[in-house]
């Protein structure tokens, strides 16, 4: 963040780095080009095409993907998955880390089971949400859910403990009541915890949703992908990881728009408390 | 003693408890502050200085002994004492005008005045355009000046002030002094300063306390120096150097090197 900062007020108005803009952009082009040139022409090679399809194949699924709406549709649903997992796992963690958090000996006898269910692989869990929640929609968002709640749940924990003592005292010889410590520090101390693990979960969520397509589905992004590969349609499978890869690059925008947001007064949440 | 004294510490001893084993903090202190005068209490890291301020405070109780303050007993923290720490305790998630205006939404001032009241404060300490920056977008010299004005808000009659300029650079910190000799001036508020700069506590104090171990007063001086002062200029004084040596004597035939603090 602040390596950031400094280039980007050092780099303001000189002709020179804007010069090192344009460079930059135009190695990336020349990169892609010879990236996909390199790709076509390998798949012209006996064989490869099977393997690695081709540019040109790619390109032409997706346009026939766009054309007959298969795109929207199967998009629309991973996004419908992975907003609405994210959504209710990020409400989930600050609720139950602002209910568990100030209660330390809740906490403490809470711990090692909270730290065991935390690292479960969430992949493995998705047989049983099969079992649970069937094949649809939901089990996808649960699965998002559990994965987007224990890193914002573990975030708003640590938030609601490690307030600085010091901020505390300063509050408490203004005069402050318990309730106004509550209030005036301890929860915007812990909210802004909570930020950074929502920000630091918007990734997984994708993920989430992603996993719980690929092991049981008939529909999303992540049931292109593996329906693509079980017909051996290599164009299929890249076609889709590439609409993936769009997608997990918009919300990684998102996570970006939300630091820009925060970072000037976001304090910096000491994690001690998150396994790993 | 005096009369008038604001602040009286009686037989003070404070014992902290570190993994079982008990530290004595400070020993048997007995000390008055009188009312309207500018102490400064000086000594080496460690001999208890801080906690005789978070004492005075009322953040920490006396493990025997007693203090008042104005005639009644120090249980707790009290509106009419203000503390500057050594570190600052801005609120990150505040901008500056509302980490100013908190003291008085803490007392239920309305909105309208305590914004007044901040902004003219703000001014004071010459922070005027950052009312909207971030505790984070801050340096130190400023973050320093809006605790100040944090502090001054609320009017207090007893300042305790714990190193409040020592992380500053030498230019910054004479200014910082001058400015506060400047607002302390005339205003009848009693301040106790502790600091382990021998020079700054001589430029500011009517009286300095010199510390040895565990509280101990090896010295107390009254500094007949004469106000207005201004730091700077106040230390050129050959009456400044000839306290100066004494007080360093005293310092220095107290000071045994022990256990390095915690």
């Amino acid at each position: 963040m602040s390596a950031a900062t400094v280039t980007a007020s050092a780099s303001q108005g000189k002709p020179r780095d804007a010069a090192r803009r344009l460079r930059i952009y135009g190695w990336r082009l020349a990169l892609f080009v010879a990236g996909i040139a390199l790709w076509q022409a390998a798949s012209l090679l006996k064989g490869a095409a099977f393997y690695i399809s081709s540019p040109s194949a790619i390109w032409a699924r997706e346009t026939q993907w766009f054309a007959d709406g298969t795109l929207l549709f199967h998009t629309t649903i991973t996004i419908e998955e992975t907003v609405a997992g994210f959504a209710l796992g990020a409400v989930a963690g600050i609720a139950a880390g602002f209910i568990i958090g100030p209660q330390r000996d809740v906490g403490e006898v809470l711990d090692p089971f909270i730290i065991a269910l935390y690292s479960i692989p969430k992949v493995a869990l998705a047989p049983l949400f099969i079992v649970w929640f069937g094949i649809g929609i939901w089990m996808k968002i649960i699965l998002a859910m559990v994965t987007v709640f224990f890193i914002v749940f573990f975030n708003t924990v640590a938030g609601v403990r490690n307030v600085d003592p010091d901020l505390v005292n300063a509050v408490w010889l203004m005069g402050g009541s318990s309730r106004e410590i509550l209030f005036k520090v301890i929860v915007p101390h812990a909210l802004s915890a909570a930020i950074t693990g929502v920000r630091i979960a918007i990734p997984y969520a994708l993920i989430g949703a992603i996993v719980g397509e690929l092991i049981a589905s008939n529909r999303g992004i992540g049931y292109l992908v593996s329906s693509a590969a079980s017909q051996f349609d290599t164009a299929g499978v890249f076609a889709a990881l590439i609409v993936l890869t769009v997608l997990a690059t918009v919300l990684n925008s998102l996570v970006n728009v939300v630091d820009r947001r925060t970072s000037r007064w976001k304090v910096d949440a000491d994690l001690s408390l998150r396994p790993n | 003693m005096s009369t008038n004294a604001l602040v009286r510490i009686e037989a003070v001893r404070r014992v902290f408890f570190r993994r079982d084993t008990e530290q004595l903090a400070l020993d048997a202190v007995s000390l008055e502050i009188a009312s309207g005068s500018f102490v400064c209490i000086v000594g080496p890291s460690g001999c208890g200085k801080s906690t005789l301020l978070n004492m005075i405070a009322g953040l920490i109780a006396p493990t025997s002994g007693r203090i008042t303050n104005a005639g009644t007993l120090v249980d707790g923290p009290r509106l009419n004492v203000g503390y500057l720490t050594q570190k600052d305790t801005l609120l990150p998630w505040r901008d500056v005008l509302r980490n100013v205006e908190m003291p008085l939404e803490i007392r239920k001032v309305p909105t309208a005045e305590r914004v007044r009241k901040a902004r003219d404060l703000i001014e004071v300490v010459g922070l005027r355009g950052r009312e909207r920056a971030y505790p984070r977008e801050l340096s130190g010299g400023m973050a320093r000046r809006a605790s100040l004005a944090r502090l001054l808000i609320a009017d207090p009659d007893l300042l305790l002030l714990d190193e409040p300029f020592s992380a500053l650079d030498a230019q910054l910190r004479q200014e910082m002094q001058n400015e506060l000799l400047r607002l302390w001036g005339g205003s009848g508020k009693t301040v106790i300063f502790v600091t382990h700069d021998l020079e700054e506590a001589i430029a500011l104090g009517d009286r300095v306390v010199v510390l040895g171990e565990r509280g101990r007063i090896v010295r107390d001086e009254q500094i007949g120096l004469e106000r207005p002062r201004d730091v700077v200029a106040i230390r050129r004084r050959p009456e400044f150097h000839a306290i100066e040596a004494r007080l360093w004597d005293a310092l220095a035939a107290h000071y045994r090197p022990g256990p390095a603090p915690s």
